[in-house]
């Protein structure tokens, strides 16, 4: 009982002698709370620069709490600024690349760096595509559309190989 | 004793169970209740967000936790504590459930709450409010223990767990007050102030005229 009475009056004392040193730094660094909740941004200014931990925490808490106030109007706003056009059925563009950019080049996609990376894939591959079939001739169209004419035919299973199908191929032409 | 002193004297414990223990049952439960959503660490709650600055540092949040933990169970436990039944009939409930009052109370309760007093909300003198309040809760707590551990003197020893359970209780009474000064329309801080001091020295007035009517007749074989 005796150790018991002695522990708890220290643990008493230890916590007053603390909590006075902590409010006389917090004091001293300027960093004491302030329960004024109408100025928030002015609180935030008044910690900045100060203790770096404290004042951290309390500029990210300031300013999250500012960007939930400026969510809801903004949400309200988008609203009230919405056209009829917005629920239009008009006619998406039929061209496939223009629709491939127009899916990617969504807001939420733009955000994001790879994504924007990959559209600029696509618009190099694109254009590279273009740029082969306007110089080459005719031929490796040809000799493509005859490869896949091979492969995906509902003819026979084919029991001999590749080399030797191109070598009968060529063989008959000639 | 006479059929109408015995009638009197049930009517009058009827009364004090459907005025006092009942209302005092309830918000205890619903003080413990509310504590609850802190213990999901959570640091959207009000409370907390008003206190960011606070939170940012270890040490008031282990006082925070531990103080709410420490008052959810010693307001529990002392609902036990003032039944004259159990004290009669089941006395070992009566001591088990006092030692984990008092050593919540001397250990944990009394000494993070002292701490978080140099940060209370409101201005100098509702700090000192505050800390004036943890002392006493401290000491009238000390004092119950000891009366009755040490000196078995049980008289003094019920007195002083009046005066300990009237600090414990200013959680509640403060709500309380809050709540109805906010009906009235006051302004937050002015009712905030009101509501402490009132509930604090409130509740140490009642308790001392429970004690003063408690201990009449043994005044009175005194001064005979």
């Amino acid at each position: 009982m005796k150790y018991f009475l002695i522990t708890s009056t220290f643990l008493m004392i230890a916590a007053g002698i603390y909590g006075a040193f902590d409010l006389s730094m917090d004091i001293r660094n300027g960093t004491l709370i302030q329960y004024d909740n109408e100025s928030e941004t002015q609180a935030a200014e008044f910690f900045s620069g100060k203790n770096p931990s404290v004042s951290k925490s309390n500029t990210i808490h300031v300013a999250q709490k500012v960007e939930k106030k400026k969510e809801k109007p903004a949400l309200v706003n988008s609203f009230f600024n919405l056209e009829i056009s917005d629920f239009s059925r008009a006619m998406p563009p039929m061209d496939y690349n223009a629709l491939l950019l127009d899916n990617l080049a969504q807001p939420d996609s733009l955000k994001n760096e790879d994504v924007a990376a990959a559209i600029n894939d696509t618009l190099t591959a694109i254009s590279e595509n273009k740029s082969a079939r306007a110089t080459d001739s005719l031929a490796p169209a040809k000799e493509e559309r005859r490869f896949k004419f091979a492969l995906y035919s509902r003819g026979k299973p084919r029991t001999v190989s590749r080399t030797a199908v191109d070598t009968i191929h060529s063989s008959t032409q000639k | 004793m006479h059929s109408r002193t015995l009638a009197a004297k049930k009517a009058r414990q009827g009364l004090t169970l459907l005025f006092f223990w009942l209302p005092v049952i309830f918000l205890s439960l619903l003080l413990v209740y509310n504590t609850l959503p802190y213990f999901s660490f959570r640091t959207d709650l009000s409370f907390i967000e008003e206190r960011a600055v606070l939170y940012a540092k270890s040490v008031w949040r282990f006082c925070f936790y531990t103080h709410i933990a420490a008052g959810a169970i010693c307001i529990s436990s002392a609902l036990l504590q003032f039944s004259s039944w159990i004290l009669k009939k089941r006395k070992s409930v009566h001591v088990i459930s006092g030692k984990i009052y008092t050593m919540v109370v001397l250990m944990i309760g009394a000494p993070t709450g002292f701490y978080m007093t140099f940060f209370a909300k409101g201005g100098f003198w509702e700090r000192a409010c505050f800390m004036l309040m943890a002392i006493f809760w401290f000491y009238s707590t000390y004092k119950g223990f000891v009366t009755a551990a040490r000196d078995k003197n049980f008289l003094a020893h019920k007195f002083w767990m009046i005066r300990s359970y009237a600090m414990a209780l200013t959680a509640i009474t403060f709500r309380v007050y809050h709540i109805v000064f906010y009906l009235l329309g006051w302004d937050h801080f002015d009712n905030y102030a009101v509501s402490l001091w009132i509930s604090v020295f409130g509740n140490a007035l009642i308790a001392e005229v429970i004690i003063y009517y408690q201990s009449r007749n043994y005044l009175q074989t005194l001064i005979a």
